[in-house]
C-alpha cells in the first residue's frame, strides 16, 4: 500500500504543472462575442496596428511595468521592452493612428474589473488572477488550460 | 541674419486647436492612461465616451561642437505641439504646430503648421484623411514627423529633412489621403493620395493661387505577421512644379526596409528624385539613402541604445530648384539614453561633408522630452 501511494504521489508530481508555471490569459468581457484570437492579431492590437475586431473598435489594457505578466507579454508577444513599447504608443497617438494609448491597470484585479465594465476592451493577466465578469479567450485556437497553450512562462 | 517666419495657415491651425478643448483628459502625464473610474461590482458596460481630446507635445534642445570654425553651443531648440480629437468612433482630427529656433548656419525663428487634417476611418482597411499632412514619400518622415524623441539618432537623414531645413524631398502636401491595412499573411498596407505639393518655394504649398502644384502618391508595404517587426515598402510620388526657371515634372521613387523587434532596430531607405524640365527636357536626378543600425541593451542597461547612422545624399548638379539644399555624406555613431520613456538624452559623434573641409567632425548632445 505504501509503495502504491508512493507511485501515485510520484505520478502526480510528474503530471501536475511544474512548479512556478504561469499561463497568460487573454480576457474580454463575459458577454463579448470574441472567443478566439491569434497571437498575430493580439500583437497588432498592442502596437496600434489593429483597432477593430469584427467591425468593432477594440481598446487594449496593459498592466504595470513591474507585473510579471506585463514583462512576459511585451517580450514574447509584442517583441518590445517597456520603453520602446511606450514610445511606440506615443508615436501612434502623435501620428493620429489611434485616439488614446492603452488603458493602464494598476493590478490584475483592476484589469479584470475594467474589461468587465467596458465594452470592446481586451487585457491579459496571469490565469490565476482571472476574476469577475470576464472570460479567457482562446489564443491560436488553444484554450488557456490546454497543454499546448502558447502563452506559458515559468 | 535673423529670419522670422510665421505661416499664414497657422492662424487656421490655432483656431482649430482652440476648438479642441484642453480638458482634463487631454493632459498626458503618462503614455498609458491610468484608471480613473471607481470600481463597481456589476455596473452596466458603457460605450466609449466620445469625443476624446488629447493635447501633447515634444520639446528638444541640441548642442553641437564642430571642427569647422563656426560657433558651438545651443544650435536648435524646438517645441512641437499637437492636439487630437476622436470625435466619433470613425471621425477624428489632428493639428500639429512646430516652433523652432535654429542657430546652425544663420539664426532662424519660425512657427509653422505641420499637419492639419480630418480623418474618417470606418475600418482598418480604409482611412480617409483630408487636409495638410505628409506625403509619405519618405518613410522616416512619415513615421517620425518632427519629433526627435521618437527617432533614435540626433539628426534626421538628409532625404527626410523638411524643406525649411534645406531638405530636398517634398514631405508635405495638402489634399486627400486614403490608406489602410489589408488582412492576410502579407500584412499589406497601402496609401493613395492626391492634392497639391510644394510650389515655387519649396517650403510653401499654394492651394488657391495659380502656383498650385498638383501631386499624387501611391505607396505599398508589407509587414508579414510571421516575421515580427519586418516591413518592406515602396512609394511613388509625382508632381508638377511651377518652378521659376521653368515648370518641372517630378517623379520620385522610394524603397524602404525596417526591422524592429526585441530591441533591434534596422532602418534603411533609398530615394530617387527625378526632375524634368517640361519645356527644355533637362533632367535632374538626385539620389539619397541612409542605413540606421541600433540595438537596445539588455537588463539594467536597457535604457541605453547604441546606434550607427550612414547618411548620403547626392543632389543633381546645377538644379536651380534645389539650390538651397545640400549634399550629405555622413557617418554618425552615438548612444541614446532613455532616462524615462518620456525623457531622452543622446550623445553623438558625426563625421560629415563640411562646407570648408572634406569632413567636419561634430560632437552633439540632444535632450528630448514628450509631454
Amino acid at each position: 500500500m505504501a509503495l502504491l501511494t508512493a507511485i501515485l504521489v510520484a505520478l502526480a508530481a510528474i503530471s501536475a504543472p511544474a512548479g512556478g508555471e504561469h499561463r497568460l490569459a487573454v480576457i474580454v468581457g463575459r458577454t463579448d462575442a470574441l472567443s478566439d484570437i491569434s497571437r498575430d492579431d493580439l500583437r497588432l492590437i498592442y502596437i496600434g496596428g489593429l483597432t477593430r475586431l469584427g467591425g468593432r473598435r477594440i481598446s487594449p489594457v496593459v498592466l504595470e511595468e513591474k507585473a510579471p505578466a506585463q514583462r512576459y507579454f511585451l517580450k514574447n508577444v509584442v517583441g518590445m521592452g517597456e520603453i520602446d513599447f511606450t514610445q511606440a504608443w506615443i508615436g501612434a497617438v502623435f501620428n493620429g493612428e489611434v485616439a488614446t494609448p492603452p488603458h493602464l491597470a494598476r493590478s490584475p484585479a483592476e484589469a479584470c474589473r475594467y474589461v468587465a465594465t467596458h465594452r470592446n476592451t481586451i487585457a491579459y493577466v496571469d490565469a490565476a488572477d482571472v476574476e469577475g465578469d470576464v472570460k479567457a479567450v482562446k489564443v491560436d485556437g488553444k484554450a488557456v488550460d490546454a497543454p499546448d497553450y502558447p502563452l506559458v512562462w515559468r | 541674419m535673423l529670419t522670422t517666419r510665421v505661416s499664414l495657415s497657422l492662424a487656421l491651425a490655432l483656431a482649430l486647436a482652440g476648438l479642441l478643448p484642453a480638458c482634463s483628459a487631454a493632459a498626458q502625464p503618462s503614455t498609458l492612461s491610468a484608471a480613473t473610474e471607481p470600481a463597481a461590482p456589476h455596473p452596466p458596460a458603457e460605450p466609449p465616451p466620445y469625443p476624446i481630446f488629447r493635447l501633447g507635445g515634444f520639446g528638444d534642445l541640441e548642442f553641437h561642437s564642430s571642427s569647422e570654425d563656426r560657433p558651438g553651443g545651443l544650435d536648435v531648440a524646438e517645441i512641437d505641439l499637437y492636439s487630437t480629437a476622436q470625435l466619433t468612433d470613425r471621425l477624428s482630427a489632428l493639428v500639429e504646430v512646430l516652433a523652432r529656433r535654429d542657430h546652425r548656419d544663420r539664426l532662424v525663428t519660425e512657427v509653422d503648421l505641420e499637419r492639419l487634417f480630418v480623418a474618417y476611418a470606418p475600418s482598418d482597411f480604409v482611412c480617409i484623411e483630408a487636409g495638410q499632412t505628409h506625403t509619405g514619400i519618405v518613410q522616416w518622415n512619415d513615421r517620425e514627423h518632427r519629433s526627435r524623441l521618437l527617432q533614435t539618432p540626433i539628426d534626421v537623414p538628409a532625404i527626410a529633412r523638411p524643406p525649411q531645413d534645406d531638405g530636398a524631398w517634398p514631405l508635405r502636401f495638402v489634399g486627400v489621403w486614403v490608406s489602410g491595412r489589408v488582412e492576410g499573411p502579407l500584412g499589406l498596407k497601402y496609401g493613395v493620395a492626391a492634392g497639391y505639393g510644394s510650389g515655387k518655394r519649396r517650403d510653401e504649398i499654394p492651394v488657391v493661387s495659380g502656383d498650385r502644384s498638383p501631386a499624387g502618391l501611391l505607396s505599398l508595404s508589407i509587414a508579414p505577421p510571421r516575421w515580427h517587426g519586418l516591413e518592406l515598402g515602396i512609394a511613388r510620388y509625382v508632381q508638377r512644379i511651377p518652378a521659376t526657371a521653368e515648370p518641372l515634372r517630378e517623379r520620385d521613387l522610394t524603397l524602404s526596409l525596417s526591422y524592429v523587434n526585441r530591441g533591434a532596430e534596422v532602418r534603411a531607405e533609398y530615394a530617387r528624385m527625378m526632375h524634368v524640365g517640361i519645356h527644355s527636357g533637362r533632367r535632374f536626378r538626385s539620389v539619397g539613402y541612409y542605413v540606421l543600425l541600433s540595438q537596445r541593451l539588455n537588463g539594467r542597461l536597457s535604457p541605453l541604445r547604441p546606434y550607427f547612422l550612414f547618411d548620403r545624399l547626392d543632389l543633381a548638379r546645377g538644379e536651380e530648384y534645389l539650390r538651397e539644399s545640400r549634399n550629405e555624406d555622413a557617418v554618425a555613431g552615438g548612444m541614446r539614453w532613455d532616462i524615462t520613456s518620456h525623457f531622452t538624452l543622446k550623445a553623438e559623434g558625426r563625421s560629415q561633408r563640411g562646407k570648408k573641409r572634406d569632413h567636419d567632425l561634430i560632437v552633439g548632445l540632444q535632450l528630448g522630452v514628450s509631454f
